[in-house]
């Protein structure tokens, strides 16, 4: 039973962050590798906040949101006024620089080891101790997260930002600020991303730099791109087919070194497979 | 004597070898309609580019309503009143015809995604309220009943008359119509002139590209004569049309 | 002097940088993709020269069949992938999402046929070293600092005199017209990609005998190699690889100030007040 516990919360832990990147990848279009590194922020500032006793767990994680919001936005900015490649080069580079930050500012990570003994989440000032009421807490979110993804995308801004991936010179022809539309997405984004994050310290109790590099945001990537863009089966699906490979690859008797880089294979695979065969994932629209 | 409401004054352009603007100078009178004519590659395209901020010229100064535009944003000159429309239409192909005017709809209140949030039933209200102002253009351009159609099940005409639909949307008092003519059928074409004449009568004033003389000849108020990015002459269609230089540039021929 | 030695290694590890950086720049000019992947060509170079002296190959052999192996499967990803989606009319982003896939395949399949550990080459002279004053380098680093500086040459030759590299230029500058005059991009750019994954294999290889083979350290590098070629100018060979030599020497000067592991982040700070200050590049080349 707590197998099942422990793999829906985890996925739906992954469906926000999955909502996160469905909102700059699959409605505006930018392509973006640093999901994790965002998630990360958000873990260890929860995490550090509630092993401070600097603040509760719900305070602690709208303040995650908030900083992983303006960090977005900060690093969406310099790139975003000049041509789309250089986007790329800054989401390489904020998640690559994000994974070294974590592992070297030891004084406030923890450096390799991480942090350990996060307190459980709580609410009202009970604390989830369980598995069962911890899934009570990230449905809710999972559900609030989609809600407002949903509110988002039919009022007129959602109809705006959609256009941008469409034809952005056309927006920008409509008198429509395109920069200023790009930068506040980033920031719900952000917000999204910071959530997954917080919830992922307070379930997990043990967070490291490894579980917030690279090879995470692939996995992110590859769960939007599975599950299908532009939807909110879609960001929800992706995570929940995906986050089995991980456990089924734990299953078969393969040397420890190469459980890693197979699991990676795979979403490289499917990254390519979907992109050649499938770009509209399962259940979603699409891409580009 | 009035500064004159538009006006583009010895603006030029280059773009590595091509000098696409030469020293082009003209005026557009308000509630006019005037069309640019004028052998292709002459820049017509480009003056509009340049004076909707899409491009910034090189030198020259565009002035409306005796405000300069050089150093203004796309989105500052549509909202300080001039719209256009493009040659390869540019519409979003994803979006039903509604969702296309939407999107070109005039007013920011309640957009972004802080509203969207916050507000939920202020932003449903909102999108009534749009809706039924898109419909209006829609209906304006006699689209109404196409409002939920994807641009691709619109014929070519059609199409174009969205285009339309979006710039009134904008509440833009300049519009600035790249070819609208070109390639429609006469059936379209006629629904075209139409559409034309009824802007003229809402008062717009209005800038368009055109090829087709027979159709100058029915909408314009003046001709700018344009070649090799330079205004070779500024006139009442009778005059420019005869005139046998500018038709020898042309056409090498008559008209 | 300390000054010195760190000013000769970053040199040095620039000029890796710097091919790396115009390969990628070729490929990214000719075929507007923005091929990530050319990482793990990188990468896989380098291991092929790495089993190919454990099974007893000269050095130099190893080193050429490095640079075939990387050629054949950047033509391949060019082939069966880059162009097959560029036929169906994708976005860039569904192109860069399958190159990051493509990046993903090459490193992991490294990975585990090699384990994901440290690997060194076994040659006996690479770590002897050569004094010239104050500084010391190793063979492998000279061999690294020739074999780059031809290939840089090399290349500014092939582009700016050869018919090929002409060609190549003008379908780069203008893809719509090349497809309709008879110079046939499709094949022209297997072949860009095959060149400029043949040349990526050369510092794969000499990086990782000078220092050691690991999977995945192609990203850092191609990173580091992007932000120079950008800053250096998008189209300037010569711009990309003067600005990766500057960006390395930075870098490794900045060992004796502060710990090596927060270069990445200097120099990616360096890249966002750049952009911010002059996007288009030092060595505007239009």
């Amino acid at each position: 039973m707590n197998f099942w516990l422990s793999y829906i919360i985890v996925a739906e832990i992954f469906s926000i962050a999955a909502l996160s990147t469905n909102l700059l990848v699959g409605v505006i279009g930018i392509f973006s590798v640093s999901q994790a590194a965002i998630m990360g922020v958000g873990a260890y500032t929860v995490a550090l906040l509630t092993l401070g006793h600097v603040l509760p767990f719900a305070a602690a994680l709208v303040l995650a949101a908030l900083i992983c919001s303006v960090l977005n936005i900060l690093l969406a900015l310099p790139s975003l006024r000049v041509a789309g490649d250089y986007f790329v080069v800054t989401s390489f580079g904020s998640q690559l620089v994000a994974t070294a930050l974590f592992i070297n500012w030891s004084s406030l990570t923890g450096g390799a080891s991480g942090l350990t003994a996060i307190p459980s989440a709580e609410v009202f000032g009970f604390p989830l101790d369980e598995s069962s009421q911890f899934l009570l807490l990230s449905t809710i979110l999972l559900a609030a997260t989609s809600m407002s993804y949903w509110l988002l995308m039919r009022s007129p801004f959602g109809r705006t930002i959609d256009a941008i991936r469409q034809d952005e010179v056309s927006v920008v022809a409509a008198g429509k600020d395109v920069l200023r539309a790009k930068l506040s997405v980033s920031a719900v984004s952000g917000a999204y991303a910071g959530v997954a994050g917080g919830l992922y310290a307070a379930y997990f109790s043990f967070i490291d730099p490894t579980a917030f590099d690279i090879n995470v945001s692939i996995l992110i990537l590859t769960m939007l791109v599975v599950g299908g863009a532009r939807t909110l089966l879609g960001s929800i699906m992706g995570p929940f087919l995906l986050w089995a490979l991980p456990q089924l690859l734990n299953q078969i008797d393969i040397p420890s070194t190469a459980v890693g880089p197979l699991r990676q294979l795979i979403f490289g695979i499917l990254l390519v497979a979907f992109m050649l065969f499938r770009p509209q994932g399962i259940a979603g629209r699409r891409l580009g | 004597m009035i500064a004159p409401y538009l006006a583009v004054d010895a603006v030029s352009k280059r773009f590595g070898g091509l000098q696409a603007l030469n020293d082009c100078s003209f005026t557009v009178e308000r509630r006019k309609t005037t069309c640019l004519v004028g052998p292709n590659g002459a820049g017509k395209t480009t003056v509009f580019n340049v004076i909707t901020g899409f491009i910034p010229p090189d030198g020259g100064t565009i002035t409306f309503n005796g405000r300069p535009l050089n150093c203004l944003t796309p989105r500052n000159i549509v909202q300080g009143g001039i719209a256009r429309t493009f040659q390869n239409l540019r519409l979003f192909e994803e979006m039903t015809a509604l969702d296309n005017v939407i999107v070109y709809l005039s007013g920011d209140e309640a957009t972004g995604p802080l509203a969207a949030l916050a507000r939920p039933f202020h932003v449903n209200n909102e999108l009534k309220r749009k809706r039924a102002r898109a419909l209006a253009h829609l209906e304006t351009v006699g689209l109404a009943h196409k409002a939920d159609e994807v641009p691709k099940n619109l014929s070519y005409g059609q199409q174009k008359l969205l285009c339309i639909a979006r710039i009134l949307a904008t509440e833009a008092d300049v519009l600035l119509l790249d070819e609208p003519t070109s390639g429609l059928s006469q059936g379209a074409l006629s629904a075209m002139v139409d559409m034309i004449h009824k802007l003229k009568e809402q008062g717009h004033t209005l800038l368009i590209v055109e090829h087709n003389t027979r159709m100058v000849q029915r909408i314009a108020d003046e001709i700018i004569f344009l070649h090799q990015g330079h205004c070779l002459a500024q006139g009442a269609p009778g005059i420019i049309l005869k005139d046998p230089k500018l038709t020898e540039i042309y056409f090498g021929g008559t008209v | 002097m300390l000054f010195l030695q760190l000013l000769a290694d970053g040199l040095i590890s620039g000029m890796a940088v710097g091919v790396v950086a115009i390969s990628f720049s070729l490929v990214y000019a000719t075929t507007r993709v923005f091929h990530v992947a050319h990482a793990g060509l990188y990468t896989l170079g380098g291991y092929i020269a790495w089993y190919a002296t454990e099974r007893g190959l000269a050095l130099g052999l190893a080193c050429v069949l490095a640079m075939a192996g990387a050629a054949a499967v950047g033509g391949l990803i060019q082939q069966q992938l880059y162009a097959r989606l560029e036929r169906s009319k994708a976005s860039p982003l569904v192109m860069l999402i399958a190159s990051l896939g493509a990046l993903a395949i090459l490193q992991n399949l490294i990975a585990i046929a090699f384990t994901p550990n440290i690997l060194s080459f076994s040659n006996s002279w690479r770590l002897e070293t050569f004094a010239i004053g104050p500084v010391t380098l190793s063979y492998a680093q000279i061999v690294l600092a020739i074999a780059c500086l031809i290939a840089f040459f090399w290349l500014l030759w092939f582009t700016q005199t050869t018919r090929h590299g002409r060609r190549i230029r003008a379908v780069a500058s203008n893809p719509l017209l090349a497809e309709i005059t008879r110079l046939r991009p499709a094949t022209v750019s297997i072949q860009v990609m095959m060149i400029a994954s043949g040349l990526v294999a050369i510092p794969g290889v000499l990086v990782g005998l000078d220092q050691a083979m690991q999977p995945y350290t192609g990203t850092l590098v191609l990173l580091t190699a992007t932000i120079a070629m950008i800053a250096g100018g998008i189209g300037s060979l010569t711009g990309a690889f003067i600005v990766s030599i500057v960006l390395s020497v930075l870098q490794t000067l900045s060992l004796a100030v502060m710990s090596g592991r927060w270069a990445i982040a200097a120099t990616f700070g360096l890249f966002i007040v750049f952009i911010l200050i002059k996007p288009e590049g030092l060595f505007r080349k239009r």
